[in-house]
């Protein structure tokens, strides 16, 4: 069989094998099997010997410490109720605005994904807070599913995020550890939430009923000087936080994982602080935190010995060679891996996608004289996609299982719809203008 | 007797799976004094890189069986939930039998072996510290031994289900 | 009495009569290594490839795998050894923990240099050692590159007394890392993405990485102030080729030979390119940072606490005896040679005329 084949074939394979519905990690796994013995002249021994290596290599790679600290990090924060105090203000602050609950949320969200290294709790979260102040001021349901949505998955980009932490521990280069990356997305974070917010903004100028503001009387219960004082007063956990993580790593104080081993004490901190810390939260932190961990790490495990296998039969020279042999200009180039990986965040999720296409990628992206951090970038603003778009979205299901009767599946993907033509948007941006990428990790760590 | 026994095999993930969550706290105990000795008392440990990296290598390998009990590892089952429960549950006998068993029967026994070759030889970490490292490698093969232990009960579950 | 022609080259009688017709088969081999793609290297490993395939015309065909490509970095010895890969490339003291002997393969502090390591290695007796360490795993081992001397501490210290060194905090690995420790340092085993960062911010005072040519692209040389020299912890950085020995031995008879000859030719080119590079960074480093020597009586205190520990680590592991044995007495026999030849230094004629005429 020629290796051409055999590559699409692979491909082939895996997307048929995973509609089947088996956990995603065990289908890698399997569908790695298969090819790895029809690629060795089906020796069981030499594959398996190859797979415990890598099982192995995964639990000594310090850099991915930062995942379960993180994860135990937003796990805490969600029990504390910090992000309550903050929504609160906001919606007398913001409210009286067309569109303003909307903008509230953005607002939370934005702060939050600050504080957070993954999504899951800020949907939930801003579902369960936001959703019905939204419904009882009579927001189109489309635009609101969209907004919490879209504003919830924020907490991946805007760092600290584990995506990013998976990135770095997965090129283990310089210009991507995971500092550069966290530095990179900075501007391309608040970037896609002033857009969000700009967009909801116009959109309910335009059209009021979308998104009413609240009444005369709510908006005056407080004075400004009020209003004032509490935004500042439910501002303060959240910064500090901001300052324990990013402001440590950016300092070089702590590294990545030191920052995220101090975020997840800072929520403990805070918990306690609200009366929230004892034995039933820690327990069920830790639950939680292992769940969610070794999904993540499940799918590494899964997606390690599919790259491997991919790689070791040659399938990185084939697609390499199919991009940049076939004498395409390099935006084309970018443009097709871009598509690639966002019709397959349609389907699967970001890790599994990072983990099968970053090992080839990258070297393709290096090759035709990409910068590695910008293109690493445009590989996690693209993948923040996947949250949101149908049918398979992390988000939409997240929000679906909290979001009141009268939410369809049908209302949240209308509604997500012009929140990824954005997210498309900035991507464009992003490739126009890459200083916005590499400006400032060039400050804070001479990178680029 | 197989719904007791997957019963058992389910008790079994729950419980190694909860007990090994609480790695988490010394965990990041580890990493906070990491960080603390080093300002406080520029007393950076020759050893706390190490020990973090290994608790968190437990703490995942630990979990892949809890967090299969739990329903948790994440799939594209938005075609088979089209399907009615019977022939949901065929689908999942199949996959079990066709993509998980192999390779977790596979794995559990190579990762034994990488285990045993590493006892053998008392392996250490290359490193200053250099701490045993052959307990850590069995353990990873116990983790895989859990994990397939949990799909055996996934597939008794399944097999009972359509017996109904 | 008579005196015999001095020496004789004992391959000369395998060569004289090839016993072996040439192989037709066609071999594809895989090779791994702890080495991402920006380091030289990586380059090394890849040249011993080409050169194979060159030198083969194709028949023996070894496609290298950077670092994490196949198998994570440190899991390269474990692959080849029980041969989901039949190739591979290395420092040996990453095997530490294997045997701790393998230090002494890869450089010892105060140890020997690329000379020493060449000669003890092929004429006296170090190969046979090599082998017989790594063939404890499976594994048939060659030379397979030889960096020469690595640079000393990259430093916001300036340190060249023995009391500038006491409570600096440093990173260094292997054997050196305990010596320093020995000697007062607070060492820190970072791992090596995380060392610019934590030399950037004063989380460190000082760090290490291999030879000029080889850390330029990490720009340690940017963040901190002095190049505190000689780099005596690695005076010659030794790499080695392994081979899962059941897939050496069913290789024909002609593609053996290639790869010996081949494994002996990367370890001349490596020194020679890596040292004509060494001697371009040195020059661009030398406009960032201040480079300055550690004193004689501070050599001379850091080779006694080295030598107390290495007769420690010698008591503790009967291989490393041997090893370190063998070292040892090479550098005894050597040294009548090494004294006497001394004083030719080839400096450009104003330095030896100065004065400066030992190297
Ligand atoms: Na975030
Ligand atoms: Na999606």
């Amino acid at each position: 069989m020629s290796l051409e084949f055999m590559t699409v074939a692979m491909f082939a394979t895996l997307v048929l094998a995973i509609t089947l519905g088996h956990p995603l990690a065990y289908t890698l796994a399997a569908v790695a099997t298969l090819f790895g013995l029809i690629d060795n002249g089906f020796s069981i021994p030499m594959l398996f010997d190859m797979f415990a290596n890598n099982a192995w290599g995964l639990m000594n790679n310090y850099t991915l410490v930062a995942i379960p600290l993180f994860i135990l990090m937003a796990q805490l924060l969600d029990r504390s109720k910090v992000s309550e105090a903050l929504f609160e203000s906001l919606y007398v602050v913001l409210g009286g605005l067309k569109g303003g609950l909307g903008l509230a949320v953005v607002v939370v969200c934005t702060v939050f994904a600050a504080t957070t290294g993954i999504i899951g709790a800020s949907v939930v979260a801003m579902g369960l807070l936001a959703t019905p102040a939204l419904m009882s001021k009579g927001y189109q349901k489309e635009l609101a599913s969209g907004i919490i949505c879209a504003s919830g998955t924020l907490g991946i980009l805007i760092p600290p995020s584990i995506m990013m932490v998976v990135f770095g521990g997965l090129t283990g280069m310089k210009e991507t550890s995971v500092g550069n990356l966290f530095a990179g997305a900075i501007l391309p974070g608040m970037m896609l939430a002033s857009m969000y917010f700009i967009y909801i903004f116009i959109r309910c100028n335009i059209n009021p009923q979308l998104g009413p503001p609240i009444s005369k009387a709510e908006a005056s219960k407080y004075t400004a000087a009020q209003k004032w004082t509490m935004t500042m007063k439910s501002l303060v956990p959240p910064l500090a936080l901001i300052l324990a993580v990013m402001g440590t790593i950016l300092a070089g104080v702590a590294t990545p994982t030191e920052a995220a081993g101090l975020g997840a004490s800072g929520a403990m901190i805070l918990a306690f602080a609200s009366k929230k810390l004892n034995m039933t939260v820690l327990k069920e932190s830790a639950y939680a935190t292992l769940k969610t961990t070794s999904m993540v790490m499940m799918l590494f495990i899964g997606g390690k010995f599919f790259s491997t296998v991919f790689l070791g039969m040659g399938g990185g020279d084939v697609v390499a060679d199919l991009l940049i042999g076939s004498g395409m200009n390099k935006w084309a180039i970018l443009a097709i891996m871009m598509l690639i990986v966002f019709f397959m965040g349609m389907f699967i999720d970001w890790a599994a996608i990072l983990l099968v296409t970053v090992p080839i990628f990258m070297p393709i992206a290096m090759e035709i004289g990409f910068d590695p951090l910008w293109f690493s970038m445009l590989m996690c603003v693209n993948l923040q996609t996947s949250f949101l778009t149908p049918p398979f979205g992390y988000a939409l299901f997240y929000f679906k299982g909290v979001a009141p009767e009268g939410y369809t599946m049908m209302h949240i993907y209308k509604g997500i719809m012009p929140f990824v033509l954005i997210q498309l948007l900035s991507l464009a941006i992003l490739s126009l203008f890459p200083g916005i990428v590499t400006w400032l990790p060039g400050i804070f760590f001479g990178a680029s | 007797m197989l719904e007791s026994t997957s019963n058992v095999l389910q008790t079994i993930s729950r419980k190694e799976g909860e007990w090994a969550s609480f790695l988490i706290y010394p965990l990041l105990f580890i990493v906070v004094y990491e960080v603390f000795m080093r300002y406080a008392f520029n007393a950076p440990t020759t050893w706390g890189f190490e020990a973090t990296t290994f608790l968190y290598g437990l703490h995942y390998m630990f979990g892949m069986a809890y967090t299969d009990v739990h329903d948790g590892h994440v799939k594209v089952d938005i075609f088979t939930s089209l399907f009615s429960e019977k022939k949901q549950s065929i689908f999942k006998v199949i996959t079990n039998i066709l993509f998980f068993m192999p390779v977790m029967i596979c794995m559990t026994i190579w990762a034994l072996k990488f285990g045993i070759s590493s006892t053998m030889g008392l392996e250490v970490n290359s490193t200053s510290w250099a701490p045993p490292i052959w307990p850590l490698k069995l353990l990873m093969a116990v983790c895989f031994l859990f994990l397939l232990l949990q799909g055996v009960a996934n597939l008794i579950n399944d097999i009972n289900s359509l017996r109904k | 009495a008579k005196r015999e022609k001095f020496g004789e080259d004992p391959r000369h009688k395998d060569a004289q009569r090839v016993s072996f017709k040439p192989s037709d088969e066609k071999v594809r081999w895989k090779m791994v290594m702890p080495w991402s793609k920006g380091l030289l290297f990586y380059d090394i490993a890849v040249h011993f490839a080409d050169s194979v395939r060159l030198a083969s015309a194709g028949r023996l065909d070894i496609k290298p795998f950077s670092a994490g490509e196949l198998v994570p970095a440190m899991q390269s010895f474990d692959a080849v050894s029980k041969g989901s890969a039949q190739v591979g490339h290395d420092w040996p003291g990453y095997w530490k923990g294997k045997n701790e002997a393998f230090v002494a393969f890869a450089s010892v502090p105060f140890g020997l240099d690329a000379e020493g390591y060449n000669i003890w290695l092929y004429e006296k007796g170090g190969l046979e050692l090599m082998q017989e360490i790594y063939g404890k795993f499976n594994l048939f081992a060659l030379p397979g590159g030889q960096c020469g001397q690595e640079m000393g501490l990259f430093s916001n210290k300036k340190a060249t007394k023995m009391e500038d060194f006491k409570g600096m905090r440093l990173r260094t690995p292997g054997w050196y890392m305990d010596i320093m420790n020995n000697l007062g340092a607070s060492v820190s085993p970072l791992p090596g993405g995380e060392v610019y960062l934590a030399l950037e911010r004063g989380v460190i005072d000082a760090a290490e990485f291999s030879s000029p040519a080889i850390n330029y692209p990490m720009g340690f040389d940017e963040i901190t102030k002095y190049a505190i020299q000689p780099g005596v912890h690695q005076p010659g950085i030794q790499c080695a080729l392994f081979f899962n020995q059941d897939a050496y031995n069913k290789l024909p008879e002609d593609l053996k030979w290639i790869i010996d000859i081949c494994a002996k030719e990367t370890q001349l080119w490596s020194y020679n390119w890596i040292n004509s590079l060494n001697a371009k960074a040195i020059r661009l480093f030398k406009e960032k940072v201040e480079i300055v020597k550690m004193d004689k009586e501070t050599l001379i205190e850091f080779r006694k606490t080295t030598k107390a520990y290495i007769d420690d680590l010698k008591t503790k592991y009967p291989d490393v005896k041997k090893v370190m044995d063998s070292q040892e007495e090479f550098l005894e026999s050597y040294a009548d040679w090494r004294d006497a030849r001394s004083g030719a230094t080839p400096w450009p004629y104003e330095r030896y005329i100065s004065g400066q005429i030992t190297e």
